[in-house]
């Protein structure tokens, strides 16, 4: 109210501000009474027993100088009723706060009771059988016990994470193993713009802590059929690599397919891309429609490894490729086919001089179903080196995946097989670019839902990095989480 | 009539039947009762099929209007079932892939059918469902 700035002590200033801030919150129609509606306020704040001391202290030290100030501020009458009648006349308003608590809450419960009427009469009114009346209270007790944890704030960070246990042969890792820790943030920022924010840490072969920021993608939603993100993204070739990428917890087998592996874990595809996105979906024979065209950095080759291109240093161009994929509704509800394609110019980072063009075209099926869990990829590859005789190379690489639910229990098998030309300046430029096939066997377990714990054993059939055919076994288990 | 192995099995008869109604019991899903209400915001305008597509995190937008759909978690089991055809797990599973893919939030949850109704009415684009017939202060999509 400015009247702070009025009063002549710092002492009368204290008690002012109190009656003050009482003014604020119910101005007075009388100035009058400005002073005993202050001291009112003030003792409503207070343990009823604390009440009549502390207000006839308030009322002998802190009125005065209230007094003085609303005296300062604006005409009022001269008071002269004692601090007994003061201290009654409080004592009456409290009283009639107290009353119109009492109603209120007594109106409450009428209006409560009131709204559960209709609903008590029409259950009531139904006649139901004994057995479905038990069932239709279970259910009812169920739904109110999922209720507990219901309205809880939407979360903003979510992540997975996985450990467990391998043993490889051959001269593989043996012993209990860290997998991976995935932090990723949605912040949606209004209507239209979203983010998302991806930070991986791992462990490497060596057993060396790596950081990677898996993704760093800002998007615009104009609507369901047209959405853009700018940044580093997952590349959406075929379902698997942008479907489930480090989300050990949602991907049921327990391993990535090898040739679809992260770009420093051996992937003969490029993971990752650093440039613009746009996707969408619009509804299409009771099913739906869904599109991916990006263009971005063309990838590096670094120390035998893909790397994906952060900073634009490639400087040849770019890279491009599309998704279409078709999900079915109705009785196929759960399927969906696609097709993909890549094409980019791969560049050694270290001569900055292009390696290969790569062009990758394929198709995939994914079945998820409350029975079925399968998905199966394929990608064919049609490289031309970039240098002597810039001859062409085809290969390909496959994989099938099937699985089936059996209440918590699932039960999977996965073939996988790649047939590489080792010509191929792009796959023999990668240390771990051979042909291979693979047999999995393995099966999950839903602890929780949001904790499965996995075992698999496999078989793999391979040329090594230095061309020589081996075979070995490994067995590993896993327990991943998300949060 | 009076053959003693067409005695034995009207003797069997109530146990048979008794067999038969449990494995049928057993095998079909559970029995569900009650009407579902799906609603909005007022001035949403959705059909049917959005109705599934938006709680399966396909549709976010109606025209212009981000959509916010809102669990309710007294009729959540039977929305699932009757309506998406999906248990909680799988349910789950979807909208996670969602949110890791497309940075799309699942839904909100919310107690009861008040709850969801209040969340609603003030939330432009809400879509919801309750068990109770809505008032006039929010849209009836449709009841299920």
């Amino acid at each position: 109210m400015g009247m702070a700035s009025m009063l002549p002590s710092q002492r009368a200033l204290n008690s002012a501000v109190a009656i003050t801030l009482a003014f604020d919150l119910q101005p007075p129609k009388d100035g009058s009474r400005y002073s005993l509606v202050a001291c009112a306020r003030f003792a409503h704040s207070l343990p009823l027993h604390r009440v009549m001391p502390t207000l006839s202290a308030i009322c002998q030290k802190a009125l005065p100088a209230a007094l003085m100030a609303v005296c300062s501020a604006m005409p009022i009458a001269a008071s002269a009723q004692t601090d007994e009648a003061r201290i009654h006349e409080l004592e009456q308003k409290l009283e009639r706060s107290l009353q119109l608590i009492d109603a209120l809450g007594t109106r409450v419960k009428e209006l409560e009771a009131h709204a559960a009427q209709p609903a008590e009469a029409q259950a009531s009114a139904v006649a139901v059988p004994a057995p479905a009346a038990i069932e239709t209270l279970e259910r009812r007790v169920s739904e109110l016990s999922a209720s507990a944890n219901a309205s809880k704030p939407q979360q903003l960070l979510h992540g997975f994470a996985d450990v467990g246990f391998g043993s490889t042969g051959k001269g593989g890792h043996k012993g209990f193993q860290t997998g991976t820790m995935d932090f990723y943030l949605t912040p949606h920022l209004g209507e239209h713009v979203k983010a998302l924010a991806e930070l991986v840490f791992e462990f490497d072969e060596a057993g060396d802590l790596g950081t990677d920021l898996e993704r760093l993608q800002i998007g615009y939603s104009f609507n369901d059929s047209a959405n853009i993100w700018l940044g580093r993204f997952h590349t959406p070739l075929g379902q698997y690599n942008a479907t489930y990428h480090h989300g050990q917890q949602i991907q049921t087998a327990l391993q990535r397919p090898r040739f679809i592996g992260f770009e420093d874990q051996g992937g003969i595809i490029p993971t990752h891309t650093v440039g613009l996105w746009g996707t969408g979906s619009v509804p299409a024979h009771g099913g739906r429609l869904s599109y991916d065209l990006y263009l971005g950095n063309n990838p590096l080759l670094r120390d035998g490894q893909l790397k994906p291109d952060n900073s634009g240093s490639s400087r040849a161009g770019a890279s491009f490729g599309g998704n279409a994929g078709y999900q079915f509704g109705g009785s196929l509800s759960g399927l969906k086919i696609g097709v993909h394609g890549y094409r980019s110019q791969v560049v050694d980072d270290a001569l900055k001089l292009p390696v290969s063009r790569i062009n990758i075209v394929g198709a995939y099926a994914v079945l998820d179903s409350e029975q079925w869990d399968m998905i199966s990829e394929y990608y064919h590859f049609n490289n031309q080196d970039q240098s002597g005789a810039r001859a062409s190379h085809d290969s390909w690489a496959a994989f099938a995946q099937l699985g089936r639910h059996f209440g918590l229990f699932t039960p999977y098998l996965r073939l996988e097989k790649s047939s590489l030309e080792q010509g191929d300046a792009y796959f023999a430029a990668q240390t771990l670019a051979r042909s291979y096939t693979r047999e999995a066997l393995g099966a999950r377990y839903e602890l929780t839902p949001t904790s499965a714990i996995k075992l698999e054993g496999n078989h793999t059939h391979a040329l090594s990095e230095a061309y020589e055919r081996v075979n070995y076994e490994e067995v590993r288990l896993q327990w991943a989480i998300r949060f | 009539m009076g053959h003693p192995v067409l005695k034995s099995a009207m003797r069997l008869r109530p146990a048979l039947i008794a067999l038969v109604a449990a494995v049928l019991g057993l095998s079909s899903r559970p029995v569900l009762c009650g009407s579902i209400y799906v609603i909005a915001h007022s001035g949403t305008e959705l059909s049917q099929q959005d109705v599934r597509d938006i709680f399966l995190g396909n549709k976010e937008f109606s025209g212009e209007i981000r959509l916010v759909p809102v669990e309710n978690e007294t009729v959540k089991t039977e929305f699932l079932d009757r309506i998406l055809g999906v248990n909680r797990l799988r349910y789950d599973n979807i909208w996670i892939k969602k949110a890791f893919r497309d940075a799309i939030e699942p839904p909100a949850a919310k107690r009861s059918d008040s709850d969801v109704t209040d969340f609603v009415k003030h939330t432009p684009g809400a879509v919801g469902y309750v068990r109770n017939p809505p008032g006039k202060d929010v849209v009836l999509i449709i009841s299920y």
